[in-house]
């Protein structure tokens, strides 16, 4: 799917006009539903080939391709879960070794799989793998991951033409801390205070002027983690801990909530669907909405009004 | 960072200057909520609050005594509700939302957790324990049309099931939740009925109308998961499947009638369990069938998702 095409689709969700878009693409849920069938039926598949991976792989990434190229299914969780399910039978056809490079084989299967079909969350879990390797080889999960998380940040200042590489940023952004806690130890746990409440001040100093909201949730996640392990070295009762926690969050909501009433424009507390509704309104009243059509694929990979490239 | 703010222009004709204006707004980020953050903040706070409600009652008992607890606990609930009832006046309806809803719902769960204490160390219903579940229905329920919560409506069922599933089945086999299940189905039918009556006659503000569509979401799984209790025992596995296959058919004709996809997805993901059931079991067990009956079940699906849409438009 090019830029243009990706781009349509997002319009068609964000103003509910029915924009013609020449793939089929489902709603999330539609798409976990076929993602879980699909990888039942590969699992199927691996068992009748008499667990062959290569022939499983093989076929898999084959009716892969046909469905993306041929008919066309971008988004239904159909072909996500052929590719990621193809490369990963490949695999284990592989030797076991038990060295942790296998971690980056991983990563490198969800990658591409990734780049393949456009999924944001295939990239991050690659992210996820190349953060645990570093944490098997030089037991520096924790930094890896928030050094990813912090690059992603970045990433995200800059305009981006496809919504999936937004989406991708995004999800390395605010995931990547999260999994990288799981590596963090009780002897680092003074680093890992700092690198934490560093990350989520660099987030929410991002987070103001840009308006990203997964800027400001990578700044909940960074402090949130942060208190949690200088928590563990203050010694009160757990349930004091939770209390204070639970207390000041609520706190914190509330005085936000106070200090942005009767806002109209800038930050706002109201409900980010209200202008979809509004505008399904609008359709509802004047039915005759002319069909605007994506234009033709062409050969970039991004860029309307002639533009073309990568990313 | 993305934005369609080109396309939106292009589109002005269509979708005219208001709307386009406001989405124009938003993509350039002169207008950005914090709503989704505030929200996922304070749920997180009072999901703290709770858990550190419940250790208090875990660790606390021997020293400050059952009766003191549960005082204070009941005293933390009414602070909750009270915060809320504040919060719902128009003069405060902006400032407070949308944090009073999990302050609300911290009050209703420190109810619940005083309810199931007092009940623990008094022993007030005995051998009737399971009753406190039905307390908590009812006073989830009241709360839920005072306040207008449709988070406090999800709790007083869940709290509905809970009592039935226990009172009349005692938990002894999976297969017993089947009866109960359905009685709780039926009356939550019978329940969205009155709430669709009431609110039909209502003038002004009546009831929410929003509570329609989680008394049929919860209704609709109950009847659905109650074929599937059947399938843990070998003499109800076929009515088992056949029952939920039938229920499935309702469902999705419901789902398709009232145009709600949700409905149908959730009825066909139970269909295909109940059929794969029924053909590893009675046909045969192999990798070949999981195949065949998976490549059937995905184009089923495109279809029913085609026709769902051909059926919108």
């Amino acid at each position: 799917m090019n830029a243009e095409h990706e781009r349509a689709l997002a319009l068609r969700e964000l103003t509910e006009l029915p924009i013609e878009v020449p793939w089929r693409a489902y709603g999330i849920f539609v798409q976990i539903v076929f993602f879980v069938l699909t990888c039942a039926g590969l699992i199927a598949l691996y068992e009748l080939s008499d667990s062959s991976g290569i022939l499983t792989g093989v076929l898999a990434l084959v009716l892969a391709e046909w469905l993306i190229g041929a008919r066309r299914w971008y988004r239904t969780g159909v072909e996500s879960a052929l590719w990621i399910g193809g490369l990963l039978a490949c695999i284990t056809e592989l030797p076991r070794t038990g060295k942790p490079e296998a971690l980056l084989i991983v990563a490198a299967a969800f990658a591409i799989a990734g780049a393949r079909v456009r999924n944001a969350l295939f990239g991050a879990i690659a992210a996820g793998f190349v953060m645990h390797y570093t944490e098997a080889k030089w037991d520096a999960g924790v930094l890896a991951a928030l050094i990813m998380a912090t690059i992603a940040l970045v990433a995200l200042c800059r305009t981006w033409q496809r919504p999936s590489t937004e989406w991708l940023w995004s999800a390395i952004t605010v995931l990547l801390p999260i999994a990288g806690y799981a590596e963090a130890d009780a002897p680092w746990r003074t680093t890992t205070i700092t690198l934490y409440a560093l990350f989520g001040t660099i987030a929410f100093i991002a987070a103001i002027p840009k308006r990203h909201h997964a800027m400001f949730f990578a700044t909940m996640s960074g402090f949130a983690i942060a208190a949690i392990e200088l928590a563990r070295e203050i010694p009160i009762a757990l349930e004091a801990k939770l209390a204070i926690g639970g207390a000041l969050l609520l706190t914190i909501s509330l005085l936000v909530s106070r200090r942005l009433r009767d806002r109209k424009t800038g930050f706002v507390t109201t409900e980010e669907k209200l202008p979809a509704i509004d505008i399904a309104v609008t359709l509802a009243i004047a039915p005759q909405t002319p069909e605007v059509a994506a234009g033709p694929e062409r050969g970039g990979n991004f860029g309307g009004a002639g533009a073309s490239g990568s990313f | 960072m993305f934005s369609l703010e080109r396309e939106i222009e292009e589109l002005r004709p269509s979708l005219g200057d208001a709307r386009t204006g406001a989405l124009l707004a938003r993509e350039r980020r002169e207008v950005f909520s914090l709503h989704p953050e505030l929200r996922v903040a304070a749920w997180a706070g009072a999901m703290l609050l709770a858990s550190a409600a419940g250790l208090v009652l875990k660790n606390n008992l021997d020293r400050i005594g059952p009766v003191a607890l549960s005082t204070l606990l009941g005293l933390a609930a009414l602070a909750c509700y009270a915060f809320a009832w504040r919060a719902a006046q128009p003069r405060d309806r902006a400032t407070a939302q949308p944090i009073s809803d999990y302050i609300l719902l911290l009050g209703a769960l420190l109810l619940s957790a005083d309810v199931a204490f007092i009940e623990t160390q008094f022993h007030l219903l005995e051998h009737h324990w399971p009753r406190h579940f039905l307390f908590l229905a009812i006073a989830h329920g009241v709360g839920a049309y005072v306040y207008r919560s449709r988070m406090l409506l999800s709790l007083s069922i869940t709290a509905l099931a809970a009592f039935m599933g226990i009172e009349r089945s005692k938990l002894r086999f999976i297969s017993d939740l089947t009866i109960p299940a359905l009685l709780c189905s039926g009356l939550l039918i019978a329940w969205r009925q009155l709430h669709a009556v009431i609110l039909s006659r209502a003038d002004g503000e009546g009831p929410p109308a929003q509570f329609l569509r989680i008394f049929e979401h919860f209704a609709a799984n109950l009847a659905l998961g109650s074929g599937l209790f059947l399938l843990s025992k070998d003499e109800t596995f076929f009515p088992g499947c056949m029952m939920t296959l039938a229920f499935a058919a309702i469902v999705t004709a419901w789902g398709f009638k009232h145009r709600v996809e949700s409905f149908v997805l959730y009825a066909f993901v139970y269909a295909v369990i109940a059929a794969d059931a029924l053909v590893l079991r009675y046909i045969a067990a192999s990798s070949f069938v999981v195949l065949v009956s998976v490549i059937a079940a995905i184009a089923t699906l495109i279809v029913i998702h085609r026709r769902f849409h051909e059926r919108r438009t």
